[in-house]
């Protein structure tokens, strides 16, 4: 389980620094698919085993899915893709980064004590997190259903509009 | 089972990641390069709710990372709508063109 963990966080990684880093779109969607399929690898040894089944299905399975849709339907030719250029806002921006990201890691290693060991068989199965998301996270739940309902209404307004 | 891996690792990955995704989001100019570092912070946030969650044993997490996902969802399908629109109407999808915010 340990050695799949840190596999699953180096191939994450790599496969997120493809996504930022490629030209072509096509090569950044095929990398997040990468990531999302390590993440859930992770989930699954973090004993989140609906979640990593969640992760699959929504995210590497309809969102990603979406994208490379888009960027199929798009058709951007290599000429029609933006020129990246290196300013000095974006070398700026990313040693700022650099400092948050640094400073994340400190935080993070004052918390050096080992994960519990996992006793209760049912954590993480479907049952258990139902019953949260419809006792203590119900409003939640109501939320996001008013969130779907904008972004569909907002979606179709936005492309359904003829432009001249 | 899984006792050997301490919290910080978990909270580490999850911050390279969403510095990973900042940085895309930053210095990228293809509006579908940005829309794909934002779904890499959002798995950046969900990584550290999961191992929070473990880490207490508590399953409140497991709820959030639900919500992130459908939110995440919901994110994509508006920002992939404004990318169709931008290659309609100024026929490339640099965000640095999109100046004028008129629909």
């Amino acid at each position: 389980m340990q050695i799949a963990f840190y596999i699953a966080a180096s191939l994450s990684v790599l496969s997120a620094l493809v996504v930022i880093s490629r030209r072509n779109p096509m090569h950044s969607a095929l990398g997040l698919a990468l990531v999302l399929v390590n993440v859930a690898v992770i989930f699954v040894v973090l004993g989140g085993h609906f979640l990593a089944a969640m992760q699959i299905l929504i995210y590497a399975g309809a969102i990603v899915v979406l994208f490379v849709f888009i960027v199929m339907l798009l058709n951007l030719p290599d000429s029609a893709l933006p020129r990246e250029r290196i300013t000095s806002t974006k070398i700026l921006s990313f040693g700022l980064i650099l400092f948050l990201v640094w400073k994340l890691i400190q935080a993070a290693g004052r918390r050096v004590e080992d994960l519990p060991v996992l006793n209760d068989p049912s954590f993480g199965e479907v049952e258990r997190v139902g019953e949260l998301l419809f006792t203590d996270s119900v409003l939640l739940f109501e939320l996001v259903s008013f969130l779907l309902l904008g972004a569909i209404v907002g979606i179709i307004a936005l492309v359904k509009r003829r432009v001249a | 089972m899984t006792g050997s891996i301490p919290l910080s690792h978990i909270l580490t990955l999850s911050a390279v990641l969403f510095g990973i995704g900042v940085c895309g989001f930053m210095v990228r100019r293809n509006a579908l390069i940005v829309l794909m570092s934002i779904e890499l912070m959002l798995n950046a946030a969900s990584l550290s709710f999961m191992g929070a969650s473990r880490f207490l044993l508590d399953m409140s997490g497991h709820v959030y990372v639900l919500i992130i996902i459908t939110v995440a969802a919901a994110e994509a399908g508006v920002g992939l709508a404004i990318a169709v629109l931008l290659r309609r109407v100024l026929g490339t999808v640099n965000v640095d063109e999109a100046k004028e915010l008129k629909g």
